[in-house]
């Protein structure tokens, strides 16, 4: 009968709503002192606050570094490719920044 | 017609009625009684407390990077813990991984249904999940060979009776939160597919979800289209704290980084702050000449900026503490849908309707 599950649903509504009555709760003045207090100490880290210059943020520069391949290599070619040696690997860093990589592969 | 009611049946109905009016009445005074204590802690504004803080200067807040590949409207992205790697998802079905470094795409899935609104990576960052129309979250193994047909290898682990609108992977690879326009939230196994746990309460669609920072337990947050905001305990499925101020659909959520409240963003073009601990509203961001609403809110690490995504093509920047509006940034061509902050704080990024995805920093 519908006037049973109508029942059933407003218990649970009554039973929900004592147990939000029942918690502790705060004064907002100490909330929100506490969240105040999160800010400021986590400001010194949050680089989207504070402006983080080119050289430490990843998506300031605006040139991605270039990778150089010496030789007649094309890495994106099949499954069949011989299988290579990496004999070297050189950065060229400028200003502390890596601006070249440069990797050296010979056959097998 | 009906027959006039046997006695013994007149009475049991005279005393179900007594009953319901009784409860009714009780549920009335637990409501005031909640109204009552809230207000009698809330004895100052939080951007009152904030006066002595020092403002905000000028932001310089640019596009970075522009992601261009998705054939439609982007309506969902997220970020991987390595910081550079982020998954989007659109109405075309397309699900596509990209490295935000070199804005090159990494991996494409293309999902059974249109409409793919939720996505999210894995913690490892070995796996996508993605759903929408379809009524499923779908979990995707990400594989180095580019050759290797992804959709080959998907597992399909939730199943709900309407849209899937939001999911978000635990602490683990393992179990995933899901919400539904079913009006329920869920929580899955993702080996066996084995719905853990259900989270009944919300009156209408589920819209959003996000789960607390690690250090503050098992609870997470929903918004829905009821209005509400409500937090729950994930291991018992019970609901522990209930909100509702917005005056309209919540369509997104977002814990503050302490963990001790959370923020949301709705259409009644305001976003609102929550703490948890004084169980009541603390701050609403709102302008006169802001209408459109809000789709997407995400902070900045520290909790100081909170950053929205508007139906105006608009990214508005809150002074989370005074309440104020730090930024208005422009760019997209058209709804920003999405919106997330990266883990390390350096950049966010934004999808839109446009069928692109912005990198901002």
């Amino acid at each position: 009968m519908s006037g049973s599950s109508n029942l059933v649903a407003m218990k649970k509504v009554v039973q929900q709503l004592r147990l939000e009555a029942s918690i502790n709760r705060v004064k907002v003045s100490q909330a929100a002192a506490d969240l105040q207090q999160f800010c400021i100490q986590n400001a010194l880290q949050d680089p989207l606050l504070t402006g983080v210059s080119s050289s430490t943020n990843p998506f300031r520069p605006q040139k991605a570094f270039i990778l150089m391949l010496q030789g007649k290599v094309d890495l994106n070619t099949a499954p069949h490719a011989k299988p290579l040696y990496c004999h070297g690997i050189s950065l060229s860093v400028e200003h502390h920044i890596v601006r070249k990589i440069t990797i050296y592969f010979q056959p097998q | 017609m009906r027959s006039p009611p046997i006695p013994e049946m007149a009475t049991q109905e005279v005393q179900l009625n007594e009953t319901l009016a009784h409860l009714k009445t009780e549920s009335d005074n637990l409501k005031s009684k909640l109204e009552e204590e809230r207000a009698k802690l809330h004895d100052v504004e939080l951007h009152q407390v904030a006066e002595k803080v020092e403002g905000l200067g000028q932001f310089v807040m640019k596009t970075r990077r522009t992601l261009k590949g998705h054939g439609n409207k982007v309506l969902c992205m997220d970020w991987c813990k390595d910081k550079r790697r982020i998954v989007s998802s659109s109405q075309d079905g397309k699900v596509i991984v990209w490295d935000a470094f070199t804005t090159n795409k990494e991996h494409a899935v293309t999902m059974p249904c249109t409409w793919v609104m939720a996505c999210a990576y894995a913690p490892s960052g070995c796996a996508v999940a993605c759903g929408g129309l379809d009524n499923k979250c779908s979990v995707y193994p990400l594989s180095l060979d580019k050759n290797e047909n992804l959709a080959a290898k998907k597992k399909s682990v939730a199943m709900h009776t309407n849209y899937l609108s939001a999911c978000s992977f635990t602490n683990s690879d393992m179990q995933i939160l899901t919400s539904s326009g079913d009006g329920t939230c869920a929580l899955w196994d993702v080996e066996s597919g084995q719905l853990l746990q259900s989270f009944h309460g919300h009156a209408a669609d589920v819209l959003c979800l996000d789960l607390a920072p690690s250090e503050t337990g098992n609870t997470f947050v929903s918004g829905g289209c009821d209005k509400k905001a409500n937090v729950w305990d994930m291991r018992s499925g019970q609901c522990i704290q209930s909100f509702e101020t917005h005056e309209s659909d919540i369509n997104s959520v977002r814990y503050y980084p302490s963990g001790d409240a959370f923020a949301s963003g709705s259409d009644d073009a305001t976003c609102r702050l929550y703490d948890l601990r004084a169980d009541r509203e603390v701050a609403i961001y709102s302008k006169e000449s802001i209408i459109f609403g809000v789709s997407s809110v995400d902070f900045s690490l520290s909790g100081r900026l909170l950053f929205g995504g508007y139906n105006d093509y608009t990214i508005n920047v809150w002074d989370v503490l005074k309440g104020t509006r730090v930024s208005i940034l422009f760019g997209h061509e058209n709804r920003v849908s999405t919106l997330r902050v990266s883990p390390d704080g350096t950049a966010f990024c934004t999808g839109s309707w446009d069928h692109t995805l912005r990198i901002w920093a």
